[in-house]
């Protein structure tokens, strides 16, 4: 529902007044007929204006659809639902755009998410796409959005507000990393470190895991989930093609005027994105990836992902992880344990990582 | 076409039109001549095919001469300022044509186009322009609402064109929009449109008058409507052709004392305007005499009714002596004299308007403009007598020497007369001034094709010895010339010969009866009025035009009657009138003038009534014209396009006639279709016509659904049927014609729609 309707007097608008009023002083000090219609033209015109973009918001009923996760730098479209529920009255050039302000948390991620419908005529519904780009990851908190329009002459700006807490992540920008680098250190550790039962699509049983989107409901292992109250999935042995721990080493932030704070923010945010290229190009050759960020005690295990649509989810559950990543918490919580160097891991260090590091330095 | 593109022709139109309406307002042809080739060109350079727009640093040097030029008009000119700045406009709008159009660029150059429109109103109150303005009001209003739609569209475009290439490709989210926009809008256009109208009627009625002209020195109502035909001065000697227009100026009832229409009594009225008294010979100019302020007073106002006196009212011997009032009114009246019929002796303005009187000449020059209307009294017959005491001091002698002054004592003797030069007035004066009219009057040829005199040569003395031949200028100053010559005052007198009746009665004054004539003083203060032009060439001359041209004339001069009427000549008599908040003006304005009145308040509101539904149909069929206008345009474009399609299907297939030839067989199925009773949309396909078949007789849909095959590879396949695929699908449609028929016997059931 509309929480409040607004008017706003643009710069045009205030010089579309000012000219009338200068007409009308016109119109009186030379008694020219044609500068008195002249004047009333435009009375007529701001009375249009301010009346039909009035009616044409005062049916209008819209929502937001649920906001898809997106990555920094890349598209993060936010969508509306709009209804005309005027009779009579269609709406014309609708802009939809998120309110700033409150808990509202999304400008500090990205430019207004903007989107735009031509007509929305009496009685009908139209999806209206939002797009933007986030710049940075973190999680982007929305309190509302509004509805304006400046239709039919752009003197006279109304909106109509409606309150819609939402929340969306974005996800690190992923760095560039050597996808087949990665893969072969993984193999390497796998050969050297003792083996694991690989879990996957084979013969023996390995165990019961908790059932992601995308695993095929076959291997819902329902007694279990009967037994647990929750899903849970069948995992067998696979021949695996490498297990690869990521662990994210972050300098945690000095205290004030103690350092560069945006130096150590950049460097931490530079290793969360090789953290997450990593991760995705590991997770595109096969290998099966756990993630470790000591500071903020994230820990998430390797899993096999069953099955090639499982994957994405999982690969979406670590960086969901890193966009969830508060800087200024890290080293201020309880630790979490490190990954043993028994296993192939790659670490990420702050300030010092780069692209050829994570490819080649995995330690086993 | 995308909303931008619509956005872009119409915004390329309107500032046409707005160009096109200035021009209209400014009258010359040199700003079309070259205005409207570079708009039109601009299209195809910019939006063309391969069109692109100018450089920018072309398009700034551009604006830069713009401006530099403007600068030193204004400096060099500063009272045409309204031009110079309308025409820096029309040339900035030009330069932007070239430039890059974005919605914010088109936005610019509407509001552009809404100032030039507002110079034109300052240029000129013609009803050309205010059917210019009814075409680009419309025109505007819909391109500045479809401008909206682009910028949103642009808007929403520009969200996405932030986002990486692979992004854009995913997501390729059109603009919203809903289903009927186009004819949502239209609706749309169309009651913004009314209701802005309806807005401005009533602003433009309620509006006071009079509440402060004159804030602003200098800004006036635009000068149009000068009285061209009719100048203050008299300048003979100019060489050519005397060009005549045929445009009203005024219209004017004769009451008498009684209030009866007296347009009957008179053929033919001389109406004063200007009175010349002083002759430049070196510049062979005729103008007014020179005034001691006591005989011209101060400048004065006067209000709606307010009766001022020009020269005392006479008794004749018999009693009352003739007074008749002449109600005149101007249709777009410049600053200058009053015309009344000698003599007057009273006038009553019917609005608020400024004067200044010359009592000596008994003339008064008024200062208003638009549609002014007074009312004067005057005594055509009076009996002059030396109880006025106005006398005007003799003039100063003339030609007292000299080939006129031989002539004209020559003439005299002639005619067996004589006259003391150097008395002021003597007995005869009246008959010499009779003779010397009929002298011209017989003795010269009446022409507007003039001849300019040799170098040092008197026009005057070209005319009376030479050529022989003038217009009314011309036998008009030869009379007083030689009236002066002998000693006796005579003047020329400038005005209008009101002849000719529009199709109420009245008379109607056109810029080509503007007439010159001579008033001679025949006793002391008595001035009586000679015409010594020929008065059958002049009455040729004046006579009104016959035939199609005529008749078009006619209907242009009543649209230019009704325009004035409505819109230019409403004014705060017509707004108290029409309000009915008060009588005072209509019930006041004939107090003094024998009570006859100028119009009773009846009348007033009767015509007040009949010019606002007039102009409520003005406004409507404005609005309705544009609009159709813009409906015909997208039909147009429509049909275009429709037409360019089926030449280039045509071009790129030329088998296509051949083929849908043989494949007629399909309309003959609809045909049977039809005849079945069985209804469906002209918008359907073949098969969802064949569909409703299979509910009557399946055979029947089996076999049309075979002859749709067919049709469709010959229509849609490109393939020319067979002889045997033709005789096959005939024999198809046969097959169903003949199942129908049997269905068509069968009970009739409920009507069976398709939709």
């Amino acid at each position: 529902m509309p929480v409040g309707y607004r008017y706003h007097l643009s710069l045009n608008g205030a010089l579309y007044v000012g000219v009338t009023l200068l007409l009308g002083v016109g119109a009186v000090n030379s008694q020219n007929n044609l500068l008195y219609i002249a004047f009333g033209l435009a009375i007529g015109g701001m009375l249009v204006s301010g009346l039909l973009s009035g009616a044409m918001l005062t049916g209008l009923r819209a929502e937001r659809g649920e906001i898809e996760s997106g990555a920094a730098g890349e598209a993060l479209v936010v969508r509306y639902r709009v209804t005309n529920r005027n009779r009579l009255a269609p709406a014309f050039a609708l802009v939809m755009e998120e309110t700033a302000g409150g808990v509202a948390t999304w400008p500090r991620l990205m430019a207004a998410p903007r989107g735009g419908a031509v007509h929305v005529g009496p009685g009908q519904t139209v999806w209206i796409d939002a797009p933007s780009a986030p710049f940075r990851r973190g999680e982007a908190l929305f309190e509302g959005f509004r509805a304006t329009t400046s239709f039919p002459f752009g003197i006279v700006r109304k909106s109509v507000r409606f309150r819609a807490p939402g929340r969306a992540l974005v996800r690190p920008e992923a760095a560039p990393v050597d996808g087949e680098a990665v893969r072969r250190a993984a193999m390497r550790a796998e050969r050297d470190a003792s083996r694991d039962a690989r879990v996957g699509r084979g013969l023996d049983y390995v165990g019961l895991r908790e059932y992601l989107p995308g695993d095929s409901l076959r291997r819902i292992a329902w007694r279990a989930s009967a037994r647990t109250g929750e899903l849970v999935v069948r995992e067998e042995t696979r021949p695996s093609a490498g297990r690869l721990w990521v662990e994210l080493e972050l300098d945690a932030l000095p205290e004030r005027g103690g350092g560069d704070v945006g130096a150590v923010e950049r460097a931490n945010e530079r290793a969360i994105s090789v953290a997450a290229g990593l991760i995705l190009e590991a997770s595109r050759a096969g290998v099966a990836v756990g993630l470790s960020v000591p500071g903020v005690g994230v820990r998430r295990e390797p899993v096999d992902a069953p099955s090639g649509r499982a994957l994405p989810s999982r690969v979406g559950l670590l960086l969901d992880d890193l966009a969830r990543i508060d800087l200024r918490e890290v080293g201020r919580g309880a630790p979490a344990p490190g990954v043993s160097r028994e296993r192939a891991v790659a670490v990420v260090r702050a300030g010092t990582s780069d692209e050829a590091w994570a490819g080649e330095g995995v330690a086993p | 076409m995308s909303v931008s593109a619509r956005s872009a022709r119409a915004v390329f139109a309107t500032v046409g039109l707005g160009i096109g309406a200035y021009c209209v307002a400014e009258g010359g042809a040199a700003l079309p001549l070259i205005a409207l080739p570079v708009w039109a060109l601009a299209w195809p350079i910019v939006q063309g095919p391969n069109g692109k727009p100018l450089p920018r640093a072309v398009i700034f040097g551009l604006v830069l001469a713009a401006t530099a030029y403007v600068v030193a008009t204004v400096l060099r000119r500063p009272e045409d300022l309204v031009a110079s700045v309308s025409r820096y406009i029309v040339w900035l709008e030009l330069i932007k044509l070239y430039d890059r159009t974005t919605a914010r660029d088109r936005g610019q150059l509407l509001a552009m186009s809404v100032f030039l429109a507002l110079g034109a109103c300052l240029t000129s109150n013609s009803m050309w322009l205010g059917l210019a303005l009814g075409l680009y009001l419309p025109a505007l209003l819909y391109t500045a609402m479809l401008n909206r739609l682009a910028a949103t569209q642009q808007a929403a475009e520009g969200a996405q064109a932030e986002l990486r290439p692979a992004d854009r490709r995913r997501l390729d989210t059109p603009v919203a929009s809903g289903s009927g926009a186009r004819r949502q809008f239209g609706a749309t256009v169309a009651l913004c449109g009314c209701v802005a109208a309806l807005v401005a009627s009533v602003v433009f009625v309620v509006t006071p008058r009079r509440l402060g002209p004159g804030w602003t020195a200098g800004w006036a109502p635009p000068p149009v409507g000068t009285v061209t035909g009719f100048t203050d001065e008299v300048r003979l000697g100019a060489e050519g052709l005397l060009s005549v227009s045929e445009t009203p100026v005024f219209t004017m009832r004769v009451v008498d004392a009684q209030g009866r229409d007296a347009d009957d009594r008179f053929d033919r009225i001389l109406m004063r305007g200007a009175v010349l008294e002083d002759y430049d010979p070196g510049a062979a100019r005729w103008r007014r005499g020179e005034r001691r302020p006591e005989d011209i007073g101060a400048p004065s106002t006067l209000m709606a009714g307010q009766v001022e006196r020009i020269s005392k009212e006479q008794s004749s011997v018999r009693g009352v002596s003739p007074r008749f009032e002449q109600r005149i009114t101007f249709r777009n009246k410049a600053p200058g004299p009053m015309f009344a019929m000698y003599r007057p002796v009273a006038f009553a303005p019917h609005s608020f308007l400024g004067f200044a009187k010359d009592r000596l000449t008994q003339t008064v020059d008024l200062d208003a403009t638009g549609r002014v209307a007074y009312t004067v009294v005057s005594q055509p017959d009076a009996p002059i007598t030396g109880g006025d005491a106005l006398w005007a001091p003799r003039l100063a002698p003339l030609f007292r020497t000299g080939r006129i002054h031989d002539e004209t004592v020559r003439l005299l003797r002639d005619a067996g007369l004589a006259r003391d030069e150097s008395a002021w007035h003597t007995a005869d004066d009246d008959r010499i001034a009779e003779a010397l009219e009929r002298h011209l009057r017989t003795g010269y040829e009446y022409t507007t094709e003039m001849t300019a005199p040799r170098a040092g040569e008197d026009p005057i003395e070209m005319f009376l010895f030479d050529t022989r031949r003038g217009h009314c200028e011309y036998f008009a100053s030869a009379m007083a010339a030689m009236c002066r010559s002998v000693g006796m005052d005579a003047r020329v007198v400038t005005g209008y010969v009101a002849s000719e009746r529009n199709e109420e009665g009245a008379f109607l004054v056109r810029e080509s009866h503007a007439h010159a004539w001579v008033e001679a003083s025949v006793g002391p203060g008595v001035w009586r009025t000679y015409d010594p032009s020929p008065p059958d060439e002049v009455a040729r001359l004046h006579a009104p035009k016959r035939g199609l041209l005529a008749w078009v004339r006619s209907i242009m001069e009543r649209s230019e009657r009704l325009w004035i009427d409505t819109i230019v000549g409403f004014d705060d008599e017509t707004r108290t009138a029409l309000l009915g908040a008060s009588d005072a003006a209509s019930s006041g304005r004939g107090r003094g003038l024998g009570g006859a009145g100028l119009a009773s308040a009846s009348e007033a509101r009767t015509r007040i009534a009949g010019a606002v539904a007039t102009g409520a149909i003005v406004f409507a069929a404005a609005f309705g014209g544009g609009f159709a206008l813009l409906a015909l345009r997208r039909w147009w474009g429509a049909w275009v396009r429709r037409r360019r399609a089926a030449r280039a299907e045509a071009l790129e297939d030329p088998t296509r006639d051949e083929r849908l030839r043989r494949a007629s067989f399909y309309a003959e199925l609809v045909r049977a279709i039809d005849r079945a009773g069985v209804k469906s949309s002209p918008s359907a396909t073949p098969l969802q016509r064949v569909a409703p078949l299979a509910a009557l007789d399946p055979g029947a849909a089996d076999a049309a659904r075979d002859v749709v095959g067919l049709y469709y590879a010959a229509r849609f396949g490109r393939r020319t049927l067979t002889d045997g695929e033709v005789e096959r699908a005939r024999a198809l449609v046969a097959d169903v014609r003949r199942r129908l028929s049997r269905q068509a016997l069968a009970p009739a059931g409920p009507p069976r729609v398709m939709v």
